[in-house]
């Protein structure tokens, strides 16, 4: 009998539970399950009707721009194109920010070493330290020992993926669109100071400091080498991983971005970005046909929905990191790329959020804290002309905007 | 005589002398203020920086962690040194009365971490670029007062600021001064013991 019942409590409870588990979620009442809710393939957001919200957004654009608009409680109070596939430029840095993000503790860092192995070959690999310059890699060669034959390989990535796809010759020319590898000086930041500019240097510092040594730099595929059977002699440790997060997505760091994302998903002998679409798709949210090709939105290949984009930011509401998250972001007239927008607006330190610009793209994706709560907003136009003065007073008409 | 600096680096010598003449001063709480728009406002926050910890320890401080992320991948050699309002606060150093704290622009949203870290902290006390009045009209009345009432525990160091026709500078311990521009050269007109408001500006110019 005490069993039938006990049978029969817990079927009403599984019946319910998602019923229970969305009411505390959404009114925030037990904080203790909101990154459960994040990690959960759950997705609780409905539609709300708000006329004013509707309006405002059909009498500020054209066809050329997608936005969807959530509130504090996950209503969806409007939206317009919201499933039509876009370019988003940088607005792909959200994804693989947070993908980072909940991969390593804030204050990791990525590491440059120096190994050697039983037969006393040393190595040096590096996990593409945004900040790294010649003296770290000067500081890691210090501890190589005299020896009269002396034989260093740098561990780079292949030639072969240098870019993700999608990057153009043009983009490929500037520094915001660097090749991507391992042993970087200043992010590849000049051309002059590639890896063979790091093989020489390293040469000559220990031919200098070993002048009778016969001494043998080699570059290695990075595919290749086995960290099985090395010795991790020195390390060099970049920023933390808090630091670089916030260059990402407050300075829109191309480079940082795709290394951090390299590094995260341990994909830096491929350009291969199926586990971010994964990870978006396991929290259950509309990833259907969306193309993901870089992590940081160079790529003219990527395609979202501001749907996604506006869900997503949502959810990270629930992420245990999102404090860290949100103060990533860039802060309208006050840091990275908004420091100059609406700095003469009320909306001065209340929006926070990642810009993305490229030829024919403009969007802008974050959370906006109007007096009611915050809400999340993502809007982007792929036009020829493109017009973000429409946006930002957009946004500037959205804080002043009644509750709906 | 009063004269306006010909460029920022003119500008930051002019402050780091009221910053050193102000270190003796018994005034606790100091605003130094650039109220120009575009400058790179951690690089003097980081001059300032280097200026008080010559001869003091010193802190710096941030609205949120991502500034202070930012600051800290800058300024490497002192991150152990670069804290958020809240963080410092609830640190040990909050104690270290002789100890010097940078405060860089606070903002009325950054109230509720600001305030009380200023009111634990009793030490010297520079911010830059503060903004302490908060426009929103539902603040309340109560707030309002103490928060003019925090105010007035401040005063200025450095201020120089372009205005219409003209220019507002004070490098304390000097008056400050109102500058009258024509054809692109600034002329000094009056000099005065407390910031002028915008009618005796208007007045003046």
């Amino acid at each position: 009998m005490k069993l039938k019942k006990l049978l029969l409590i817990l079927f009403f409870l599984s019946i319910f539970f998602p019923y229970f588990f969305k009411y505390f979620i959404t009114n925030n009442k037990l904080k203790v399950f909101n990154h459960l809710y994040f990690d959960s393939p759950f997705n609780f957001i409905d539609k709300k009707v708000c006329k004013n919200y509707d309006l405002l957004v059909k009498n500020s654009f054209d066809n050329s721009f997608s936005v969807s608009i959530i509130d504090k409680n996950g209503y969806i109070i409007t939206e317009y194109n919201q499933n039509n596939l876009r370019i988003p430029a940088s607005n792909i840095k959200l994804f693989s920010s947070a993908y980072v993000l909940n991969k390593y503790k804030n204050y990791d860092t990525l590491k440059t070493s120096l190994y050697k192995s039983h037969n006393n070959k040393y190595f040096i690999i590096g996990s593409g330290d945004p900040d790294l310059l010649i003296p770290d890699i000067e500081e890691l060669i210090s501890h190589i020992k005299y020896s009269k034959k002396i034989k260093l390989s740098l561990v780079e990535v292949n030639n072969e993926i240098l870019w993700p796809k999608g990057w153009t010759n043009s983009d490929k020319l500037f520094s915001y669109g660097s090749p991507i590898t391992s042993l970087a000086i200043s992010s590849n930041d000049n051309p002059n100071k590639d890896i063979y500019t790091v093989s020489k240097r390293v040469l000559s510092y220990l031919k200098t400091k070993y002048p009778l040594s016969d001494i043998d730099i080699s570059i290695v595929d990075r595919e290749k080498f086995n960290s099985k059977n090395v010795k991790l002699l020195k390390e060099v440790n970049s920023n933390t991983i808090l630091s670089l997060i916030t260059l990402v997505n407050a300075e829109s760091h191309n480079f940082t971005a795709e290394i951090l994302f390299k590094n995260a998903s341990n994909t830096w002998n491929q350009n291969e970005y199926n586990s971010l679409k994964n990870w978006l798709n396991n929290k259950g949210l509309p990833v259907e046909n969306i193309i993901i090709s870089d992590a940081s939105g160079l790529s003219r290949n990527n395609l979202v929905t501001t749907k996604l984009i506006s869900s997503f930011l949502h959810k990270m509401k629930y992420n245990k990191n999102f404090e860290i998250y949100n103060s990533s972001l860039s802060i309208a007239g006050i840091r990275g790329t908004l420091a100059n927008k609406l700095n003469n607006s009320e909306v001065k330190g209340k929006f926070f959020g990642k810009t993305g610009t490229l030829s024919n793209v403009f969007a802008i994706s974050g959370y906006l804290y109007k007096k009611d709560g915050p809400i999340t907003v993502s809007i982007i136009q792929n036009s020829s002309n493109i017009s973000p003065n429409k946006v930002f007073k957009f946004l500037n008409n959205l804080y002043y905007l009644e509750d709906c | 005589m009063f004269r306006l600096p010909n460029d920022l680096n003119k500008a930051i010598e002019d402050m780091e002398g009221a910053i050193t003449i102000n270190l003796k001063c018994n005034s606790l709480r100091q605003t130094i203020e650039f109220r120009f728009e575009g400058l790179k406002f951690n690089n003097i926050g980081f001059k300032i920086f280097n200026l008080l910890s010559k001869s003091n320890n010193t802190y710096l401080t941030y609205a949120d962690p991502g500034a202070v992320a930012l600051a800290q991948r800058d300024f490497s050699d002192i991150k152990d040194k670069i804290f958020t309002f809240k963080s410092f606060n609830e640190s040990i150093h909050i104690n270290e009365n002789e100890s010097v704290l940078i405060s860089m622009l606070p903002q009325p949203y950054d109230f509720e971490f600001f305030e009380p870290m200023c009111e634990n902290f009793l030490g010297k006390h520079f911010s830059l670029n503060p903004k302490f009045e908060d426009a929103n009209i539902g603040i309340g009345s109560v707030i309002r007062e103490r928060r003019k009432n925090f105010i007035n525990t401040w005063e200025n160091t450095y201020f120089i600021q372009p205005i219409n026709n003209g220019a507002l500078m004070h490098v304390s311990p000097n008056n400050w001064a109102l500058f009258k521009e024509e054809n692109n050269k600034y002329f000094f007109v009056k000099d005065f013991d407390t910031k002028p408001d915008n009618e005796t500006i208007f007045v003046n110019l």
